[in-house]
């Protein structure tokens, strides 16, 4: 059997190694193996204030910044007992999903590589860069801040913008619409797209889907008591493994598929099962987002509170489930006696999609195999900042 | 610049969380005329040249990876500028935090900015710095303004900075003029302006060092050599 070795994945989220095995140009087994240095984030928040754990994991990913915001956010106020008003709801969920939409743009610009033929790509990567300009205009409004939204905070907004701000959001939003619509024929044109999305067509496949929401997140749609995760290096034996930085994820000790398809299984009519279907389902997945942004922006009342009054940091433990663009995320928090944090256990979607990744690749030529990497959109930052959980 | 070749422009990421990278994407469509990037994200397989202009560096150096210091020395010898960018790479910034025990290695406990193992040329502080940022950044080291680069290196030489030391150092001095630039500039909204004067919700700040940088006062501090290293 032979070996096919790449020391560094390009194109994907963070420092990562893949060893494929293969037999006549078919992948037998692959190997996805996560070098980056474990910052240790759930550590660093133990003994802190809440409000610091909130900024602080935020910085765990520059790509889905806000979705770790808000599970964060979520986890403390299950612990402490308290919701945002609606107001405050909305603007969370309107955060979220233009980071969902922000992160998408990202991973089609990685996967632009694949999927398009050389003479469209820069074409498609120029299309791509000015929505992704666009829609991170709108984080920055909304958010405070294009990456890592300081506004987000617990019990709602940090600081409200102007009425003025809405409306001028409001008025551009039919042209982040069109910018999207030509972005999205062009994502979907077969004519232009290579073999490799051929062959990710043909490859039809499926695991076992994990989603909690379509939108936003609930911890009450899964069970958060049946995710256990352990070294990636006891999960694969071989000898290269051990350098891997990762922890892994297992829903009721199966392994699930997290992300966009998994959402569109789940909460939509969705049938196509091939590989090139993740695509699909990461194109509908910003859309809808898009459209949500456009219906949450017309429901702010301007005259209704974004933020609870009297926030009481106190012992409890919470769960914050939120949809990431790669996924369910999951954090779990506990508060001690002056309400700092005392533990932080986060299980973030590629560490389920990890062992996906690698039984997806199988049968695939080296270059399709390669590409199932990508796209799975794998976050290598956030997967090296999780703990083993007991 | 007609007539003058590119600028080769190396990024990488040593281990920080992926958003300076995302600004640096940004900034790019309006510095394709000038330079020539060569990002992870763009390419297939490894560099694309041996030696290059500039290295945009980012995320913080994790002390107890020696692969991770022996890369950081190979990029100084590729590029004959490096230049810092986001504050994990300049002045440690929220690494400054991590102590480490955490599974599956608890034995990355040490994080430094990364003048800790090389020489910088440059520093640009922020998390993440705006793409405008990196872009000024280019026009003034294209036209070779100095003046304008000083702030960025005098702090290539600064290992941390936050903003208890914009309190401390501007504030308690009465030193402070009542701007407001350090309550625009903080990433995650800890400094507020009261009565005329920063103050500093402790438990927010990242010790990124935007407020430090970006107030009128302390950034001559630093200029004229207000020791902070």
């Amino acid at each position: 059997m032979g070996e096919v070795r790449l020391d560094r994945v390009c194109r994907v989220a963070g420092e990562a190694k893949l060893i494929l095995y293969e037999e006549d140009g078919t992948v037998q087994d692959a190997l996805f193996i996560a070098t980056a240095p474990v910052r240790g984030f759930e550590k660093m928040v133990v003994g802190k204030n809440p409000l610091f754990a909130v900024e602080a994991v935020m910085r765990i990913c520059g790509l889905c910044h806000a979705s770790h915001g808000i599970a964060a956010v979520e986890a403390v106020e299950h612990a402490i007992g308290i919701a945002p008003p609606r107001n405050g709801l909305l603007m969370r969920e309107a955060l979220g999903l233009i980071n969902r939409a922000q992160s998408h743009a990202l991973q089609f610009l990685m996967m632009a590589g694949d999927l398009i033929r050389e003479e469209k790509r820069n074409e498609v990567l120029f299309k791509l860069m000015d929505f992704h300009a666009k829609v991170s205009d709108y984080l920055l409004k909304l958010g405070g801040a294009a990456t890592h939204p300081p506004n987000l905070t617990i019990g709602g907004m940090l600081r409200v913008p102007k009425w003025s701000v809405f409306n001028n959001l409001k008025a551009r939003f039919p042209d982040l619409m069109k910018s999207w619509e030509e972005l999205r024929e062009v994502l979907l044109d077969e004519d232009v797209q290579t073999e490799v999305a051929d062959e990710l067509r043909e490859a039809r496949r499926e695991m076992p889907y994990l989603a909690s929401s379509f939108f936003y997140g609930d911890r009450y749609n899964i069970r958060t008591d049946a995710v256990e995760t352990m070294p990636y290096y006891e999960f694969r034996k071989e000898e290269p493994a051990r350098e891997s930085t990762t922890l892994i994820a297992f829903y009721d000790g199966k392994k699930v598929e997290a992300g966009p398809r998994a959402r569109m299984k789940t909460y939509r009519e969705f049938r196509d099962s091939s590989l090139y279907g993740i695509h699909l389902a990461r194109v509908l997945d910003t859309e809808l987002a898009i459209l949500r942004l456009g219906e949450i922006l017309d429901e702010i009342d301007m005259n209704e509170a974004f933020r609870v009054k009297n926030i009481t940091f106190g012992p409890g433990r919470g769960v914050g489930v939120y949809e990431a663009p790669r996924g369910t995320l999951i954090h779990y928090l506990e508060l001690g006696e002056e309400g700092r944090v005392v533990s932080s256990r986060i299980v973030v979607p590629t560490m389920f999609n990890i062992p996906v990744m690698e039984e997806m690749a199988k049968g695939l030529s080296v270059k399709a195999a390669e590409a199932v990497m990508r796209l799975y959109d794998p976050c290598i930052p956030c997967t090296t900042h999780v703990v083993r959980m007991r | 610049m007609i007539g003058m070749e590119k600028l080769k422009v190396l990024h990488v990421d040593i281990g920080g969380c992926e958003g300076c990278n995302v600004s640096i994407i940004r900034a790019y469509p309006k510095l394709m005329e000038g330079i020539e990037l060569d990002i992870s994200y763009l390419r297939d397989g490894g560099c694309k040249y041996d030696e290059y202009d500039v290295a945009l560096v980012t995320g913080g150096v994790c002390m107890n990876e020696p692969r991770v210091i022996e890369e950081l020395k190979g990029i100084r010898e590729k590029a004959k500028v490096i230049v810092a960018f986001g504050s994990c790479a300049a002045l440690g910034g929220i690494l400054r935090f991590c102590r480490g025990g955490q599974a599956p290695r608890p034995d990355h406990r040490n994080f430094q900015p990364i003048n800790s193992v090389i020489e910088v040329d440059y520093s640009i502080p922020g998390c993440p710095p705006t793409p405008q940022m990196l872009q000024s950044f280019f026009k003034y080291f294209m036209a070779g303004n100095e003046t304008r680069l000083r702030l960025f290196k005098v702090t290539a030489g600064v290992k941390k900075l936050s903003g208890f030391d914009l309190i401390d150092d501007v504030v308690l001095t009465g030193l402070c003029i009542g701007c407001g630039a350090c309550e625009l500039s903080c990433p995650t909204g800890a400094i507020k302006l009261i009565d005329k004067r920063p103050t500093l919700a402790q438990e927010r700040c990242i010790r990124c060092g935007t407020c430090y940088i970006r107030c009128p006062r302390a950034s001559q501090i630093i200029c004229l050599g207000g020791g902070k290293t």
